[in-house]
């Protein structure tokens, strides 16, 4: 019935498309992967491969099977035309594969064995990433050491290098790859080094500049980015149940806490171990606590266990150790050395951590802290009585729970959410009942001795022998029982009334007993309890995490681990179903890391073991993986493809001893991810032109002997990222904010914050279009290398979206000021967007393009328009008038409301649009369209008023006349009311307000009101009839044409020039 | 089998305003390397492009395509085999709908979907549908992504990784929802580890102004004349930007202001349905709904793989309570809607290449909710043991019923029918083999339907 937990990983196969296919498989070799390959390892290799060559054929090489193939040998056999044994021959669909596969020249990749999986195992531990790092010689030739293992490749096939790039492209591109910001704001547009573009810069201060650079404390915002796409980060925990407070409190400080790490260049190791462990290691400084993120700012996953410790281990292993353990949740990894036992000994060393919620530095203040420890006393005086209630009804129930035992499968595992009384049965305690069975039955447990021998007996009760058994319960079975009812009634019976005796009261209380609710708050435990106090939990867990994401001065806090006063000890889940228990495993590290002699951890969950063995000099995985993510941010490519990848199916590295030197070189060198940044950087290698050899015949060559340059013999553009494009647009008319650190802002709504684009709030639930279009890092997975797509919607946001716009106007309005000339004006733009001096001819088409535009025309707004006023006020009830009508003060261009943030701290929800809006927040906040007369006249009111949501109580509407008072009203809810007023008259000046206000209560109030007001024809047949339509007599959106400097502008901010850096 | 250029010519005879001339392949604009260029299936299919009628929040089967006259027997007595579910059910509760035969296949169907059931020797029914658990959030991730609980692709982004779009001047897959969006928001359109480019586009068709329905599209700030003008300088010193340089995305760039300057017409062309003659907006009713229905047809119409409606924001059809009034409202939105998109479906010649799926992300009870007292809701609960959905159109054979549930309607007994299955015989009408479309990530090849999924040949015509 589970079957979508069974989560079993894929064994065939590859993409159907070349291009998408990760590595870009020939199609013949596809085939082979998908249709011959399995075939051969399941069906073949067992009786014709090295351990037994049956009939003297083996069929585990190409070599092999191409012998076999002539005078229809091979497809013969299959088929069953010979004399081979009946096991050999396939089923029709294998052999025409087969055929398929011979007439396609049986395609054999290079790499490709087909072994068992015994021999598979042991090939993979003689994996190039499992063995140790060696430290490899440095080849002669070049002075940089990184230049030797690049020089010597090509040199080996016959590739030119290119020569250096130019001083400015250089710099744009330090300034880049380190800081993520344009050279200006980082070493200054008025530095000699942005000067003579054309001389280089000697290796010297070319360090020095390297240095200048790093020392930059954006190097650790830029540098955070591509660990917190690592990290999985997000502010928020995705989807939640509504009774669940949706934000992380603690994800910023996460995040400020990597940018000050990268920043202090904390030694990797360390940053490594603080991730996992902070909370054991004790020499921590105040505030790492807040390293603990990585583990915790994941996918809250509706609660469900398993699956945040899934993701868990999923962003520890591929992230730190770029291996993928997670496909050993459901069996042993088909491809890789990992065992299921090994994913579990890590799941135990997760299950055997809680969270906690802990709060640190300055920020709040007095009343918020005396407020908050309220806060925690509430929440934990009721999660104490809730649990003691809890297990007191799970005592009282004993009978019955025991009873469940026999019908386990009326009992889902966690995930299958029901709504529970007080008075239900609850899964989580029936399981904690069998699994205790379970245990005790292994243990020869003496109160559960009958228990377990009558659950075993085979024919009648009568022959049932139990020696050692608890003295209690052998009187209770002095006499055999008739029935496993009658097992059930004796031992709820003695479990009813232990009296003193200290094992039964163990049964029944304390840690262990499967009566008692486990430790943790309410996520870990929610399952324990009735849906009325989880969600008078939540309430209360809820105000406390609130008040401190509401808190000012903000109050940084960390979401940390800790362990369980007793480990849990781990056992398989068969097929990932957590109801289907396997064997025990101990909490261990992965056994093709710790060799074949793996001890199990032995402090706590062990979790500080492992963040040690993770950060191990020995581990060979780590440091090849850091310095391989850090190569691949330089280069555009990992001397490895895959960051996150290093097992069996990776592609092996372009340049296995340059990989190697670096991360002997890196742990050498204390782990400094800085040294390493600066010794990537200062090689010319990295500083090649990416242009290629300028030798005509030499780039032909280099094109043909290798198109994907991986063996860098030239330098790969980089094309920004959302975040570098959203900064650099902001810093090239010096508008960004270069503040470091704080709470997420709102950065996709105007007015745009002029923070970094880092500190945009992530929310994964809604991750913005303008993110997703750019392949933002999906913050629900973990993401070794953001996708590089180019699809039209991208083109759209640079032409249309208000963000660019808005950087348009100010690039635009910047060079206008001081009175520039307008050449000087186009000057001014290339420079700060360009970080260059435009050539003649771009200045004369730049200024040919400002006088072919033709002027903005400003939109025509509707001649009616005047008369419509927008604000807020109340009904009042006894003068049947409109009370205390005020404008609304802010307009959003497409929305009157309280202000740039809606629903606005102040006047709250009250909002006005073209076809609706919203009311406030109290009746004293009803939100009113106003209509003015222009003139005496008698007018016709035709009007349709709509309330869509089902939720809430609804609202009520109300058109009243400033002379009358009231002309009509309705209550909606989901519904809809016409009003309308066949004819009034009204002087000049006089007002018709429609006015709508809240139910009862605020919920789900937004509604939608068609109006129209018609003149009645005037007596006099002299002046021509009015009307008025409130949809399009609303202001128009007010974006404003761009001139056409703006649009000059624009084009810049659009060019490839500006998107790529060579 | 039609093919797009018999569709450009019956759109040539004035059926309906195919602005695709020169817009497609020959233009280059599905160059190698786009992740949205139209691309050979594994197999001819049958259907080039799916809508999905999602009734989000639950239908109940036994309320509209599986009628059960046993629950009428036993009106108010307790049923011996009551599965566990979300929340606490009583005794047998008949349809207060009635029933009737429809078309030569006789299938029944309520009074709920009369007009769709005009078209039922077209549709195929399964009746034996079964999802993993009760609970709305997993269901709709299993019945959109073929996974309850990991961030998965969902069925348009696998769509869109396998086919492409044939129309680069809109989005591959748009998910429309009136007035908001369902629970758990874009995860159910989500592209997951697939490009972004795969991820469905969300539109609000509660809107009918263009701007709020696809993001970027409009562009009040300028002209298009003097946009051009403005794109042809950009054009000029990219090309010269281009000339000494190595790089292929520099192209793609360039390119995609060009494709970017004609979306823009074209969009606004696609969701215009003053376009439409009055007798075409007449049939689908100028409501909601029936707006909704017919701008998906002009959207499927100009080449857009997969659009999904969604009945409205959060969980309308999540009927705990008053049934009969709650299903006789929602299905009266949507069943004139229905019926005349599968009528404008044939008369245009597109019905045979069009798959339609209609269904929630699971049933509901064939008994009574109860309420925490104890007292009869009138409603009925989650039922994720067996339910139904129905298919149409593309490669569907016709006046089919597949598989059924028990006597009352709780469990699927006979041929049951998993997502996975549903999943994989979509992708077989779409000509696309489950098992081959794979994606790598995180070291291992993943599909859509795991390790699972059986195409229902019974149903393929």
């Amino acid at each position: 019935m589970f079957s979508g937990i069974n989560r079993v990983c894929l064994v065939t196969v590859l993409t159907m498309f070349g291009s998408m296919a990760v590595a870009a498989i020939p199609e013949g070799e596809a085939f082979f992967e998908t249709e011959i390959r399995p075939v051969l390892a399941t069906r073949c290799v067992s009786c014709h491969g090295p351990g037994k060559a049956g009939g003297g054929i083996r069929l585990d090489s190409r070599e092999a099977l191409a012998g076999l193939v002539p005078n229809d040998g091979l497809v013969g056999t299959i088929s069953g035309r010979s004399t081979a044994p009946a096991s050999c021959v396939l089923e029709p669909r294998l052999v025409d594969a087969f055929r398929r596969w011979v007439d396609l020249g049986l395609p054999w990749p290079e790499r490709a064995t087909v072994t068992t999986s015994e021999d598979r195992a042991a090939a993979a531990r003689r994996h190039w990433a499992f063995l140790s790092v060696r430290e490899p010689e440095v080849p002669s030739g070049a002075r940089h050491p990184v230049d030797a293992f690049i020089r010597e490749h090509l040199a080996r096939d016959g590739i030119a290098f290119s020569q250096e790039a130019d001083r400015r492209t250089l710099l744009r591109r330090l300034s880049f790859t380190l800081t993520g910001l344009p050279p200006d704001s980082v070493i200054g547009g008025g530095s000699t080094l942005n000067k003579d573009s054309g001389t280089p810069i000697a290796g010297d201060d070319w360090a020095a500049v390297v240095d200048q650079v790093l020392a930059s404390p954006h190097y650790g915002e830029h540098w955070a980015r591509h660990w917190l796409d690592v990290a999985r980060y997000s502010d928020t925990k995705g989807y939640v149940y509504a009774r669940e407070e949706k934000n992380w409190p603690h994800a910023w400080a996460y995040r400020d806490w990597i940018v000050s790490a990268l920043n202090e260049d904390l030694p990797y190791d360390r940053f490594l171990v603080l991730q996992l462990a902070a909370d054991q290691v004790e020499d921590r400084e105040p505030g790492d606590e807040a390293a603990m993120g990585f583990l915790t700012v994941g996918r809250r996953f509706l609660g469900v266990k398993h699956d945040i410790i899934d993701d868990r281990i999923d962003v520890v292993s591929r992230g730190m150790l770029g291996l993928s353990v997670g496909c050993a949740r459901c069996h042993d990894h088909k491809y890789d050395p990992i065992p299921a036992a090994d994913y579990y000994a890590l799941h135990g060393v997760f299950d055997s951590s809680i969270e906690a919620l802990v709060t640190f530095g300055k920020g709040g203040d007095e009343a918020f802290w005396k407020a908050h420890e309220e806060r925690l006393k509430a929440y934990e005086e009721l999660l104490a009585k809730s649990r003691s209630e809890a297990s007191a009804r799970v005592r009282e129930r004993l009978a019955d729970y025991l009873k469940a035992q026999s019908e386990l499968d009326k009992y889902p595992a966690d995930g299958f959410d029901q709504i529970f009384q007080k008075t239900d049965l609850l899964p989580a305690f029936v399981h904690a009942w069998r699994d205790y069975l379970r245990d005790a039955g292994e243990r020869k447990d003496p109160v559960f001795l009958h228990w377990h021998a009558y659950l075993d007996a085979p024919g009648s009760y009568g022959s049932v022998q139990v020696v050692g058994a608890h003295p209690r319960m052998a009187a209770a079975f002095a006499a055999p029982p008739k029935d496993f009812g009658e097992v059930i009634a004796r031992y709820a019976a003695v479990l009813r009334d232990p009296g003193e005796d200290p094992v039964l009261r163990a049964v029944l209380q304390g840690p262990g007993s499967p009566c008692e609710v486990p430790e943790g708050g309410v996520v870990n435990v929610e399952t324990f309890f009735d849906t009325e106090t989880i969600n008078a939990l939540w309430k209360l867990q809820n105000a406390i995490h609130q008040e401190i994401l509401k808190a000012s001065p903000p109050v940084p806090a960390a979401l940390t681990l800790a362990d369980r006063v007793h480990p849990v000890e781990p056992r398989i889940l068969l097929r990932g179903n957590p109801l289907n228990l396997g064997d025990r495993v101990p909490r261990r590290f992965l056994g093709v890391l710790s060799g074949e002699g793996k001890a199990p951890f032995q402090d706590g969950s062990g979790r500080l073991e492992l963040a040690k063995a993770i950060a191990d000099p020995g581990n060979p995985l780590t440091a090849r993986v850091i310095v391989n993510r850090v190569w691949a941010h330089h280069f555009g490519a990992g001397l490895v493809t895959t960051p996150s990848d290093f097992g069996t199916r990776a592609d092996p590295p372009s340049h296995p001893e340059l990989l190697d030197w670096l991360a002997a070189w890196f742990v050498k060198e204390g782990w400094s991810l800085k040294k390493l940044h600066r010794l990537i950087l200062t090689s010319e290698t990295w500083r090649q032109s990416s242009l290629g050899p300028v030798d005509s015949a030499e780039r032909a060559a280099a094109i043909a002997a290798d198109p994907g340059n991986l063996l860098l013999w030239r330098m790969n553009p980089h094309r920004l990222a959302y975040e570098e494009f959203r900064d650099a647009m902001m810093a090239a008319t010096g508008d960004l904010d270069l503040t470091l650190g704080g709470k997420p802002v709102e950065a996709l709504k105007p007015p745009y914050s002029r923070r970094r684009a880092l500190y945009g709030r992530i929310d994964r639930q809604f991750v913005a279009g303008e993110l997703r279009v750019f392949d933002f890092a999906n913050p629900d997975l973990h993401i070794p290398k953001r996708n590089e797509t180019t699809v039209p919607q991208q083109a759209l946001f640079f032409l249309n979206h208000p963000f660019v716009l808005d950087r348009s106007r100010a690039l635009a309005a910047a060079a206008k000021e001081g009175g520039r000339a307008d050449a000087e004006r186009v000057r001014f733009f290339f420079r700060k967007a360009l970080q260059r001096e435009p050539s003649q001819e771009e200045v004369s088409e730049s200024l040919a393009l400002v006088s072919a535009l033709a002027l903005p025309i400003a939109p025509k707004a509707s001649p009616t328009a005047t008369d419509w006023s927008y604000g807020l006020g109340a009904f009042d009830e006894a003068a049947q008038r409109v009370a205390g009508f005020t404008p609304l003060p802010h307009f959003t261009g497409t929305a009157w409301q309280g202000g740039p943030q809606w629903p606005d701290a102040k006047l709250g929800w009250v909002q006005l649009t073209a076809t609706g809006g919203h009311p406030g927040n109290d009746r004293n906040h009803a939100a009113v369209r106003r209509w003015t007369a222009p003139r005496a006249m008698t007018v016709a009111i035709r009007s349709k008023l709509v309330h869509e949501p089902a939720a809430g109580d609804g609202i009520r509407g109300f058109v009243v006349s400033s002379r009358v008072g009231l002309l009509g009203s309705a209550k909606l809810h989901a519904n809809f009311a016409e009003l309308k007023v066949d004819a009034i008259a009204v002087e000049a000046g006089e007002t018709l307000d429609f006015l709508v206000d809240i139910g009862e209560g605020l919920n789900s109030d937004q509604f939608l009101w068609e109006i129209r007001l018609g003149e009645l024809a005037p007596d006099d047949g002299e002046k021509p009839s009015l009307a008025w339509e409130a949809k399009h007599d609303f202001p128009a959106d007010t974006s404003t044409p761009l001139d056409p400097w703006e649009q000059l502008a624009q084009a810049l901010l659009c060019s490839n020039e500006f998107l790529f850096v060579d | 089998m039609i093919t797009r250029r018999s569709l450009l010519q019956r759109s040539s005879l004035g059926l309906g305003s195919l602005a695709l001339d020169g817009l497609l392949g020959e233009e280059g604009l599905l160059a190698a390397g786009n992740p949205l260029a139209a691309r050979g299936s594994h197999f001819p299919g049958r259907a080039k492009r799916v809508i999905h009628f999602f009734l989000n929040g639950g239908p109940s089967h036994v309320d509209t395509f599986d009628p059960k006259p046993a629950l009428a027997k036993y009106a108010g007595k307790p049923l011996a085999n009551t599965l566990t579910t979300e929340r606490k059910t009583g005794a047998a509760f008949p349809s207060p709908f009635r029933f009737d035969r429809h078309g030569e296949s006789g299938i029944e169907v309520s009074e709920l979907f009369a007009k769709t059931a005009r078209h039922i020797d077209d549709i195929a029914v399964i009746r034996s549908m079964q999802a993993q658990v009760p609970n709305h959030e997993p269901s709709l991730m299993l019945m959109n992504c073929g996974d309850s609980v990991q961030a998965r692709p969902s069925f348009g982004a696998w769509t869109l990784y396998g086919l492409g779009t044939e129309n680069e001047n809109l989005p591959g897959f748009i998910a429309m929802c009136p007035g908001g969006m369902p629970i758990k928001d874009h995860e159910n359109w989500q592209s997951a580890f697939l490009p972004g480019a795969y991820q469905g586009t969300y539109i609000d068709s509660k809107h009918e102004e263009l701007g709020k329905l696809i993001e970027n599209i409009d562009h009040p700030h300028v002209t298009s004349s003097d946009q051009r003008r403005q794109l042809d300088l950009l054009a000029k010193w990219n090309a010269r930007h281009r000339e000494v340089r190595l790089d292929e995305r520099l192209d793609a760039r360039i390119h995609s202001y060009e494709l970017a300057f004609r979306m823009q017409a074209e969009a606004s062309d696609a969701f215009d349905l003053s376009k439409e003659p009055a007798s075409i907006r007449e049939l689908y009713g100028n409501t909601v709904h029936g707006r909704q229905t017919l701008i998906a047809r002009r959207l499927l119409e100009r080449g857009v793989r997969y659009v999904q409606l969604w009945h409205g924001a959060g969980q309308p059809w999540d009927n705990h309570n008053d049934i009969e009034k709650n299903h006789r409202k929602l299905a009266s939105e949507i069943d004139g809607p229905i019926a005349a998109l599968l009528a404008d479906l044939k008369q245009r010649g597109l019905f045979e290449d069009t798959l339609v799926l209609w269904g929630g992300e699971f049933g509901r009870t064939p008994t009574v909710e109860l309420s925490g007292a104890g007292k009869p809701q009138m409603g009925r609960d989650h039922n994720h043991y067996g339910f139904s959905v129905w298919m149409a159109g593309g490669g569907i054979k016709g006046g089919t019923i597949h598989g059924a549930t028990d006597e009352f309607g709780f469990r699927a007994e006979k041929d049951p029918v998993s997502v996975h299955d549903l999943h994989a015989t979509m992708l077989h009408l779409l000509g696309l083999d489950h098992e081959r479309l794979t994606y790598r990530y995180a070291g291992r090849d993943f599909r859509l339907t795991d390790v699972h999924g059986k195409v229902l040949r019974e149903i393929v015509a």
